[in-house]
């Protein structure tokens, strides 16, 4: 291919220029637009954020080396170059060199193993946050396809649109009539995977005001991309306005959760005074009295607190 | 009669119509050129029936050619419905047929593309580079082969009758359960699957076995090429997991066919031991694709850097061990279940730990090429294109596996990122680099390397253009799977970029199939000796074309690049020949296939008469194959000098 | 050099073999598992304790036992070239082994009779797949020693017949194994978690 005594820029001129468009595409595109997990909303997310970062700079200790190798063994031991360099055929390895590239890899991953145990118990979807402010109990079903959030302690439920105060935490129990489904939203952190007659947990707590998206994660049929909603973080007299809108609301009782948990798409936002508080355990209770076998993994969960 | 087999099951929206007409209209006319030709004797005396793995490895190769088109044409739908036709009021691809072709894009892909490609160059190469004429159960091997490729049939036949799953990839339940999917599109699936997945199986286990006991005389366990090492991790993974597949799939199965209560969510089914299951074998898998890819780049980096391997043992420790552990990590598939943090903290760092031998495995390359004369040549543009995006994958695969941070990427375009790193950017890469450096060895003909290069380089920029800004898009809450998304969102334009990508790939793969063409025209001038790179394996020391027999008399192995010190040693080339005995042809092979594709295919379709009449004549042929006299037939000495002593004429 | 070739044959056949069986005790394994996970999911049906029949479970487990050790019989009848013991001892095994299967047949019958068919819930569910996939194997094994009946009567003890017997030996010793583990962990443990 080349020719002795000539380098091979097109190769090189080719890598420059794709690292450049790459770079100046990804500032023209991204420009403006919403990041959302590197530009989080919540205590949960802003720690998931900030451990994401970590290991990225983290991890470059190792990635970084061997680009830098990389290019220079490509460089400088092409075939043609008209530098002499040395050339080896029978190295066989090196086992000082060996033991040194089991070794960094191994030491980024003992302190990344480390900072992974201690971050996956603080970030915990079932650990409930505490700032001392009253925490809002929000109950999530995830039907064919579209949300339900039930507010028993207001007595109210809105479907595909969530309503937070504040800096309050917001501690969330799910569970599915639908199949496997998950709740997202990038902003505020944690997404948790939701299942029919199982009840699970998430805490989350947004620290800023503002419109963020939340979504369904795992493939349902049909609607699925039509499982996106809006969470709006707002200040604690908006929250309350909101609450006396839904209070006013059609009601909302187990015959006409039922027609509603009717497969249907894009059936906008609605709002419900809730008249059944006990709605959401009979929904749970509806696959879970047929199994004869104990799926709740609340109780599991407290199992698990007491044995920590 | 025909169970739940009606007009029905005939599509009628225009773009399936459009895809079965245009394929069935290929498949036809490809008939009609062999029938017009007269050449489906040959067909069936020289490669249908045949057994040995030379050809069942072409035959595999060509299935996985074809299937790939089929993988790049649905990401081409799936890209142009997310980038275009959503955001317009065209409806050309509604909500259950865009579901159908992803879920048809990661199947054919990793079962059919990746398993078949994999399969290909194990049967072509595993043999040679060991010094055997064959494999240890020639029948069971072409068994495999009719298998793969009748799950294959089955599973483009739902295409023109009935439908596909649009369950996704593993199909979850209850999705993917009686009651969410009624129709056909998951038995598609699941028997698809499982009749391939058996001969996936069966080929493990011949493999395994054929490294362990037919090895050149020297040949130690240490002195074995890493390819074959490769092969040896990869299929001890495939005799341990499929096993789960076979199980998995046949329990969906059952749940949806007779009424058992394995994953339903009523009377006390367990759907989350499904996702454990399929997980605990689907993990596996991607190290059962990405080891091989592993070994060739071992094979190809030392012989384009004129060097020898740099570590060969750390890489065989390195193999083991990342073999090892990839059964230790399933759970990180999914941590946000919820399983506790105890459990999720293990098997993230578990994960994290299959860097380590990953990571060493690209330092020992790099230094295989440091003090060495590295011909850049397009095997090796692959390998470079490899390095960078495997480690760009790596990095990313680091950040899923803390389970803090998969809570946010989990199941967003960031994940869809990642694992297309791993599988383009590291088995796809390897395979193509094989193919090139290996090409020379199965056909006597060089591919055109200006064009080669040029294919590389479209991918490789291609992918970089495609699955970068699938990163970003999980970053701004993008999930995988949306046929659909809100303007407001801002992700045009990173899909359309996305989807330029996937242009410029589709460009690779057609310089690609450029390139086999006019090498093939311009074979003659392509034309090469058997041993065209200076090679360093045993494969490199049969002549070419490979004659049936492979070795005319078995190689003894003094040293691991067995054929490198041959060459330096001036082994005497031998003139004494005795006669040969090779495998006789069968039709075993393709009768098992066909016949357990249409026990599937009832199955399908519940027409249950024909389950049990294909059935039985599958238990009599199955019979009667075991029931051979003469297996073999005799190549004479007389007919090897032969072809041996022209070999020596046009080679030495 | 033929004979060369057949050990080499030979010992290729039974790794290849043995292999084969770690599989099938994976598969095995799975099903254990999934029996394990569903077994107290009866959604309110009867509990194993009050289903199973346990002296029909032993007089099961009894044929099987002794077919295992009729098929060892077998093998040191071919070892001395006896046809005709063999063949008795063949013959013998396949009786106990279809005694074996008659009987598991009617268990399941009798289950299903009961209401407690697969359908029922998914503890019968897991029962079916694990101890069914276990009699399917039986009867793979009954199709392959009648063969092997058949093709040494028409062609002697030869290498390859000599091979057939010694693998059908082996497998049929692996479903011995398989199933103790079953007769242990579904039968025993079933019947005495109800106590």
């Amino acid at each position: 291919m080349t020719k002795r005594g000539k380098a091979p820029w097109g190769p090189v001129a080719g890598i420059v220029a794709v690292i450049l468009a790459i770079v100046v595409l990804g500032v023209l595109l991204l420009s403006g637009k919403s990041i959302d997990i590197l530009q989080p909303a919540g205590v949960i997310a802003s720690q998931q954020k900030d451990l994401l970062i970590f290991t990225v700079v983290l991890t470059m200790f190792a990635v970084v080396p061997v680009f830098i190798l990389l290019f220079m063994a490509a460089w400088k031991f092409r075939e043609g170059n008209p530098k002499k360099t040395k050339y080896s055929p029978d190295d066989e390895g090196n086992r000082t060199l060996e033991l040194i590239w089991w070794g960094i890899p191994l030491t980024i991953i003992t302190i990344l193993g480390i900072v992974t145990w201690v971050t996956t118990h603080q970030l915990d979807p079932f650990r409930e946050l505490d700032n001392g402010k009253e925490p809002v109990r929000v109950q999530v079903i995830s039907l064919d396809w579209k949300w339900l959030f039930i507010y028993p302690d207001q007595g109210i439920a809105s479907v595909n649109e969530l309503y937070i105060p504040v800096n309050r935490p917001i501690n969330f129990t799910l569970t599915a009539d639908s199949p496997m489904s998950a709740m997202w939203i990038p902003k505020l952190g944690s997404q948790i995977y939701v299942m029919k007659g199982m009840s699970t947990k998430l805490s989350l707590m947004s620290s800023e005001t503002g419109v963020f998206k939340g979504s369904n994660t795992n493939i349902t049929g049909k609607g699925y991309s039509d499982m996106y909603f809006k969470v709006h973080s707002v200040n604690e007299s908006s929250w309350q306005d909101w609450i006396k809108k839904a209070e006013k609301a059609e009601p909302l009782n187990y015959k006409q959760y039922q027609e509603l948990a009717k497969p249907s798409r894009n059936i906008g936002i609605k709002l419900f005074a809730l008249e059944d508080k006990e709605l959401f355990d009979k929904v749970v209770m509806k696959y879970v009295s047929s199994s004869g076998m104990d799926h709740n993994t609340d109780s599991n969960y407290e199992a698990r607190k007491g044995s920590h | 009669m025909f169970g739940r087999l009606s007009l029905d099951a005939f599509p009628t929206d225009i773009i399936t119509i459009g895809g079965v007409a245009s394929g069935g209209a290929v498949v036809l006319a490809i008939l009609a050129f062999i029938t017009y030709k007269k050449k489906w004797r040959y067909l069936w005396n020289e490669w249908f029936t045949s057994l040995d793995p030379k050809k069942i490895g072409t035959m595999y190769a060509i299935v996985a050619a074809i299937m790939l088109l089929r993988g790049v044409a649905d990401a081409v739908m799936i890209r142009a419905q997310q980038a275009v036709l959503s955001q317009t009021d065209l409806n050309l691809i509604d909500s259950d047929m865009f579901q159908q072709v992803f879920s048809a894009h990661g199947t054919i892909m990793i079962f059919f593309v990746a398993m078949g490609g994999m399969f290909a160059f194990i049967n072509w190469i595993v043999p040679l580079q060991i010094g055997a004429r064959d494999v240890a159960f020639p029948l069971l091997n072409s068994i495999s082969f009719w298998l793969f490729a009748g799950g294959m049939v089955l599973m483009n036949l739902s295409l023109a009758l009935g439908e596909f799953s649009g369950a996704g990839w593993l199909a979850y339940p209850p999705l993917s359960g009686l009651e969410y999917s009624p129709g056909t599109g998951v038995d598609y699936w699941i028997w698809s699957l499982q009749i391939a997945g058996v001969g996936s199986l069966l080929s493990g286990v011949n493999f395994l076995t054929t490294i362990f006991t037919m090895r050149a005389k020297g040949m130690t366990l240490m002195k074995m090429p890493v390819f074959t090492w490769s092969i040896v991790t990869s299929m001890l993974l495939v005799a341990f997991v499929f096993p789960i597949l076979t199980v998995t799939l046949t329990l969906l199965g059952l749940d949806r066919l007779i009424g058992t209560h394995f994953f339903t969510s009523d009377l006390g089914g367990n759907p989350m031991m499904y996702i454990n299951l399929i997980w605990a074998w689907g993990h596996p898998e991607v190290y059962i694709l990405v080891l091989p890819a592993f070994g060739i780049f071992s094979e190809l980096v030392p012989v384009f850097s004129r060097k020898k391997l740099f570590g060969y043992k750390s890489m065989v420790f390195a193999l083991s061990s990342i073999m090892l552990l990839s059964f230790m990590v399933w759970l990180h598939h999914f941590f946000t279940m919820g399983a506790g943090a105890n459990v999720n903290a293990f098997f993230g760092i578990t994960t994290m730990l299959i860097a380590v031998p990953t990571g060493v495995k690209v330092f020992n390359w790099i230094f295989t090429m440091w003090r060495g004369k590295v011909k850049f040549t397009s095997s090796m543009i692959w390998f470079m294109g490899f390095a960078i995006t495997f480690t760009i994958g790596g990095l990313t695969g680091v950040m899923l596996a803390v389970p803090g941070i998969d809570f946010q990427v989990h199941n967003s375009l960031f994940l869809v990122a990642h694992f297309h790193n791993m599988i383009i950017g590291g088995v796809v890469f390897g395979f193509f680099a094989g193919l090139t450096y290996w090409w020379p060895k199965f056909t006597g003909w060089k591919l055109h390397e200006g064009l080669g290069k040029i294919a590389a380089w479209l991918w490789i920029v291609g992918f970089l253009v495609a699955f970068l800004p699938l990163y970003a898009l999980g970053f701004m809450g993008a999930v995988r799977r949306l046929d659909d998304y809100d303007p407001s969102f801002g992700w045009q334009s990173l899909f359309i970029v996305a989807g330029i990508g996937v242009m410029i790939i589709g460009l690779g793969v057609v310089t690609q199939i450029t390139q086999i063409g006019y090498s093939w025209l311009k074979r003659k001038q392509l034309k090469v000796n058997s041993d065209p790179w200076d090679g360093r394996t045993l494969e490199w020391a049969t002549p070419t074309p490979v004659p049936d027999y492979s070795f005319a008399k078995l190689p003894i192995v003094s040293d691991r690049d067995a054929w490198w010190e041959m060459k330096h040693a001036k082994t005497k080339v031998p003139t004494k020949y005795e006669d040969i005995e090779i495998p006789k042809n069968t039709g075993y092979g393709v009768y098992i296939g066909l016949l357990s594709t249409i026990v599937a295919f009832s199955i399908i379709w519940h027409i249950w008469w024909l389950v049990i009449l294909s059935g039985v004549a599958l238990v009599v042929v199955a019979i009667s194959s075991t029931l051979r006299e003469k297996t073999e037939r005799v190549i004479t000495a007389a007919d090897i000098i032969a072809i041996e002593g022209k070999r020596q004429r046009s080679v030495l | 050099m033929n004979k060369l070739k057949d050990t080499a044959l030979s010992y290729r056949t039974e790794l290849g073999f043995w292999m084969y069986l770690m599989t099938d005790c994976i598969l095995f394994g799975c099903l254990f598992a999934t029996y394990a996970v569903l077994r107290g999911s009866t959604a309110g049906g009867p509990s194993e304790a009050e289903l199973f029949d346990m002296p029909m479970v032993l007089a099961q487990t009894l044929a099987l036992l002794t077919s295992t050790l009729t098929a060892g019989l077998m093998l040191v009848a071919m070892h001395r070239k006896r046809s005709v013991e063999f063949k008795v001892w063949l013959g013998v095994t396949i009786a106990f082994g279809a005694a074996f299967f008659a009987m598991e047949l009617n268990e399941f019958a009798l289950l299903i009779a009961e209401g407690q068919s697969w359908q029922s819930s998914a503890a019968r569910s897991g029962f079916f797949a694990l101890v069914g996939t276990h009699g399917l194997h039986i009867l793979v094994g009954l199709l392959w020693a009648t063969v092997l009946a058949v093709v040494v009567h028409r062609r002697g003890f030869t290498q390859k017949n000599i091979r057939q017997a010694k693998l059908f030996a082996l497998f049929w010793h692996f479903l011995d194994v398989i199933w103790i583990f079953i007769f242990t962990f579904v039968y025993l443990v079933g019947a005495s978690n109800g106590i």
